[in-house]
């Protein structure tokens, strides 16, 4: 019985994959089980390029203010430059963040993508886009922004969530359809 | 944005001084910094907008407006390295709205993309 990390990899390695036996919430049920990445570097790494996060707060200890030399988990990270984008709400924690992720990936009304990145490594993706309108009710602390959708990406590869951020629907759309062997799902 | 103009404007500019020395060591880099930057270098640059009227509200229109556009201008000049390493297109560099002149401000014209530290300063 293939497992649900190893169809997402054999969807992304090819375009005539079919999706079964699985469908797509339960792909997407996977992912939402699965962790984050969790390499952990210095702030100063982090934001080499991008604004200066130093003396906002910390989203797992947040009586604590960032420095150059902070050690932040990918999850940590993520959390601090979209809270300080303005994409989920000034206080929000990691795990707030997490949650808003997996609740959006869950949300019935989610497209599920996969495909190889269009890059010189081309690293497995799968992506899934959720209509922010439509998930607003299970979203505690995402900023709702109009004609918007979460964007949720997983390294099939690694079994990672690596990401996920509000953004337009077109631009959501546009990323994944530079995917070589860009299929999506719903 | 939850960032203070502060916090924006030194990052961009740091962003502008370190660029020349990660973008010599690219592909050196792993893979996700790589996409991190990427997407931080975009954020910046579209920001610029929002930043800017977020300045004129604080009274800090003219010195915001002066720092991005030198830091846009240095940017500017790591073009073709900027397409290559992170596939970024050069109007993203130079697309930028300011804010309206004031009535008896200066008209600045500029003719062509190469233009673009004459185009920021404009603002």
């Amino acid at each position: 019985m293939v497992k649900p990390a190893a169809k997402l990899r054999a969807l992304a390695d090819s375009s005539t994959e079919p999706l079964a036996p699985f469908s797509a919430a339960e792909l997407r049920k996977h992912i939402a089980s699965e962790q984050c990445a969790d390499e952990s570097r210095p702030l100063a790494e982090w934001q080499a390029v991008g604004p200066d996060f130093v003396g906002r707060y910390h989203p797992s200890r947040p009586t604590e203010a960032l420095s150059l030399t902070t050690e932040l988990t990918s999850a940590e990270w993520h959390a601090v430059k979209h809270t300080g984008q303005g994409e989920w709400i000034e206080g929000t924690t990691t795990e707030e963040y997490l949650a808003d992720i997996r609740a959006s990936v869950l949300h019935a009304s989610s497209v599920l993508d996969v495909g190889r990145e269009a890059n010189g490594r081309r690293p497995m993706r799968s992506g899934v886009r959720t209509e922010l309108a439509a998930a607003r009710t299970v979203l505690k602390k995402t900023a709702v922004i109009p004609d918007g959708h979460m964007f949720t990406v997983y390294d099939p590869e690694r079994r990672r969530i690596l990401t996920g951020f509000p953004l337009h629907a077109t631009r959501a759309l546009a990323k994944v359809s530079k995917w070589t062997n860009h299929r999506s799902f719903q | 944005m939850n960032l203070t103009l502060d916090q924006y404007i030194n990052g961009f500019e740091r962003t502008a001084r370190e660029l020349p020395e990660l973008l010599g060591r690219w592909e050196s880099i792993d893979h996700e910094l790589r996409e991190e930057y990427a997407e931080q270098l975009a954020w910046l640059l579209e920001s610029r907008s929002e930043v800017h009227a977020l300045a004129e509200r604080a009274s800090r229109g003219v010195e915001i407006a002066m720092r991005t556009a030198l830091a846009t201008a240095a940017i500017f000049s790591m073009r073709a390295a900027l397409a290559q390493a992170m596939n970024l297109p050069s109007e993203a560099i130079v697309d930028v709205a300011v804010p309206a002149a004031p009535a008896s401000g200066e008209d600045i014209s500029c003719a062509s993309d190469a233009d673009v530290s004459c185009r920021a300063m404009a603002a």
